[in-house]
């Protein structure tokens, strides 16, 4: 169990700019996700703490060891890969023993780590396989087993649950999370699927281009996104925003006209705001209230069992969308009108910054 | 008017279906021209070959019947024949593994996406296009005994260099070299494109994993392409059986017939003595060697695999 700390790290192939200068610290026992979209440098980051990219800048500390020059195997930390990089010739005991063998362990003490990891695992029966007698899920399994035996600072997985179908991913999700209370090892995981970041994460760091756009718990940034980005990214369906104009100031928040006119409150306070030249307003569609002053017409109506979500067009062109009951009766083609809940209704500078009620 | 209409559509979807699924005489058709040339220019002579070794057929003297097992019988008395046999099989020892291991050395040490490396492999394949006149000819002036590349350059050590040509214990060896030399590139891209199917990830692995070079390569590597090694050993056994230009153009078969290789006792055979039937048995006798030798290796490929 170790922290690890990355101090302006960057990452360039010949002129690409990957990771321009990225700096953060990763709790001790933390399961940190990073989280952004494909290409955004997530994947490049992990493999640098792994040792499999070399850095172009900056330094990585694991433990407050620097480990940037060291090579994989000596920097105490074990991956899991998306696609499982098992030994394929070799059973799913020998797939364990490899990396333990190659420090010299005794046999004794392989077998003992072994028996542990495959109770832990429950994966006792599988010891005698090979990679291509085993299922997706059970293959997923072997590649976190590889990784326990070896006792690592800290674990970093490589969004090793894109290949597996939904039913197994949600249940591997909540093994992981287990796992992780467990061994209480820091856990460094890497995905683009929010839902895996959301339910497993100690604290997300949200990255973008290269950078990361915040780093906080899964409340945090669903709550108070420091970016638009975040906003935008966080959530399904997606963060309604949409642009409107600073009017003046009531109750110690912000007030805003939507294009077509009408009068938004918030809780927002407006120091900062005056300023920006643009602004957007953001909006959860669960913060959306029906019997506002705000007049729209249904286009698409999503019924998901237990709650509804109704896509509006506002006469302005702009589709807001907003979370009715189960049972609701709306349906399209019908007019509706609509309320922003002061309180949790959030603005967006054009620096993109967030700003929220107080 | 309207039920017949559509009717039809799906009568004649269903009779398509089907078309697709039966087996037609028609469908040999599509087959016949490769099965043409299959049984003409294989099956046949092969048949004819078999025939023809029980046969005395002597196209001087004429054909004079079947005569048993008296080819064979006669080839297991002639001293040039089993000399033949015996070099034809040292050939082979030497060689395939000489193929196999530096194909396998030059695919490892070439295996990445540098310029360098591309550059490499298109010269060491390069020389397999040239023809066997062409490589004698050049290995002869490399060989040759006091003028020739070797000489010259064991000369400058004031060392002299050892004589490929005239020496009997030398001269397979010689062409075993010249051969590697000429058609190593093949072995070396079977390699190349078993290396290239392993995935990265599993070298990532075993770099977390802490292997080393060594043990990446006997653990990782190794057991990840047996299946092109056994390929490759297959192919150049039944290649190197058939040694014969080499050996023809470079020694003549000498010194002493010390190289002569059993297809250079077949040609001479039949088309210098003209002894049909005789050279037909000798054929089948290369025949069941390679046969034998191929199903050997396949065989001590599928004992690696259940293990």
């Amino acid at each position: 169990m170790a922290g690890i700390s990355l101090h302006n790290v960057g990452k360039s192939y010949g002129s690409v700019e990957v990771i321009p200068d990225l700096s953060m610290e990763i709790i001790s026992g933390e399961f940190l996700v990073f989280l952004g979209p494909s290409g955004c440098g997530k994947s490049t980051l992990l493999r640098m703490i792994a040792g499999l990219e070399e850095l172009s800048n900056g330094e990585i500390l694991i433990d407050g060891t620097r480990v940037d020059a060291l090579p994989p195997g000596q920097r105490g930390v074990a991956m899991v890969f998306q696609h499982y990089a098992l030994y394929p010739h070799m059973t799913v005991r020998d797939n364990m023993a490899f990396g333990l063998r190659n420090i010299g362990m005794s046999a004794g003490e392989i077998d003992r780590k072994i028996a542990d990891a495959a109770r832990i695992l429950e994966m006792d029966h599988l010891l005698a396989r090979k990679p291509s007698q085993l299922s997706g899920g059970q293959r997923q399994r072997v590649a976190i087993g590889r990784a326990i035996v070896k006792e690592p600072k800290a674990f970093l997985f490589d969004e090793p649950l894109s290949n597996l179908d939904a039913a197994l991913r949600s249940r591997t999700r909540i093994e992981l999370a287990r796992l992780h209370q467990q061994v209480k090892a820091t856990m460094i995981f890497v995905t683009h699927d929010q839902v895996e970041a959301m339910t497993m994460a100690s604290r997300i760091a949200i990255m973008n281009q290269g950078r990361i756009e915040q780093v906080g718990t899964p409340l945090e940034v669903y709550r108070r996104p420091r970016t638009r980005f975040v906003a935008g990214f966080i959530g399904t369906p997606a963060m309604n925003i949409l642009t409107v104009r600073l009017l003046g100031e009531d109750k110690g928040g912000a007030v805003v006209a939507l294009p077509g006119g009408q009068r938004v409150e918030t809780r927002v306070p407006i120091s900062g705001l005056a300023s920006s030249a643009t602004l957007e307003l953001g909006v959860r569609a669960e913060h959306v209230t029906t019997g506002g002053g705000i007049d729209g017409r249904a286009e698409v109506v999503e019924r998901l069992g237990d709650r509804t979500f109704v896509y509006a067009r506002l006469p302005d062109g702009a589709l807001v969308v907003y979370e009715d009951a189960g049972d609701s009766t709306v349906s399209v083609g019908d007019p509706v009108a609509l309320g922003f809940n002061p309180a949790q209704v959030h603005l967006f500078d054009s620096a993109g910054i967030g700003h929220h009620a107080a | 008017m309207s039920a017949p209409s559509q009717a039809r559509p799906v009568r004649v979807a269903r009779r398509d279906a089907d078309a697709v699924g039966r087996r037609t005489a028609w469908n040999a058709l599509f087959i016949a021209p490769y099965m043409l040339a299959f049984l003409v220019l294989l099956v046949v002579p092969l048949g004819l070959g078999m025939w023809l070794s029980f046969q005395d057929y002597d196209m001087l003297a004429g054909y004079g019947g079947p005569v048993g097992w008296e080819n064979y019988e006669r080839l297991l008395g002639d001293r040039i024949f089993l000399g033949s046999v015996r070099n034809t099989i040292w050939f082979v020892i030497i060689s395939v593994p000489a193929f196999v291991g530096l194909g396998l050395f030059l695919a490892l040490l070439l295996n990445d996406d540098s310029r360098k490396s591309s550059f490499f492999r298109s010269i060491f394949f390069g020389s397999s296009v040239l023809s066997v006149t062409i490589v004698t000819l050049v290995w002869r002036l490399v060989y040759m005994p006091d003028r020739g590349l070797l000489q010259n350059i064991a000369g400058m050590f004031g060392l002299t260099a050892p004589n490929f040509m005239t020496t009997e214990a030398l001269a397979l060896p010689g062409i075993a070299i010249v051969t590697v030399w000429w058609i190593i590139g093949l072995p070396m891209m079977l390699f190349l494109a078993a290396l290239q199917q392993i995935p990265k990830e599993v070298y990532e692995a075993a770099a977390l994993d802490n292997a080393s070079r060594w043990r990446v390569l006997v653990s990782i590597t190794l057991p990840a392409i047996r299946r092109t090694i056994v390929l490759v050993a297959v192919i150049e056994v039944i290649l190197q059986f058939q040694l014969f230009g080499q050996a023809n153009l470079i020694t003549n078969g000498g010194p002493n017939n010390a190289s002569r290789p059993i297809v250079m006792f077949i040609y001479e055979a039949g088309f210098r003595d003209w002894m049909l039937g005789y050279a037909a048995a000798a054929s089948q006798i290369l025949f069941v060697l390679m046969l034998g030798a191929a199903m050997l290796q396949m065989w001590i490929g599928r004992q690696k695999d259940g293990g």
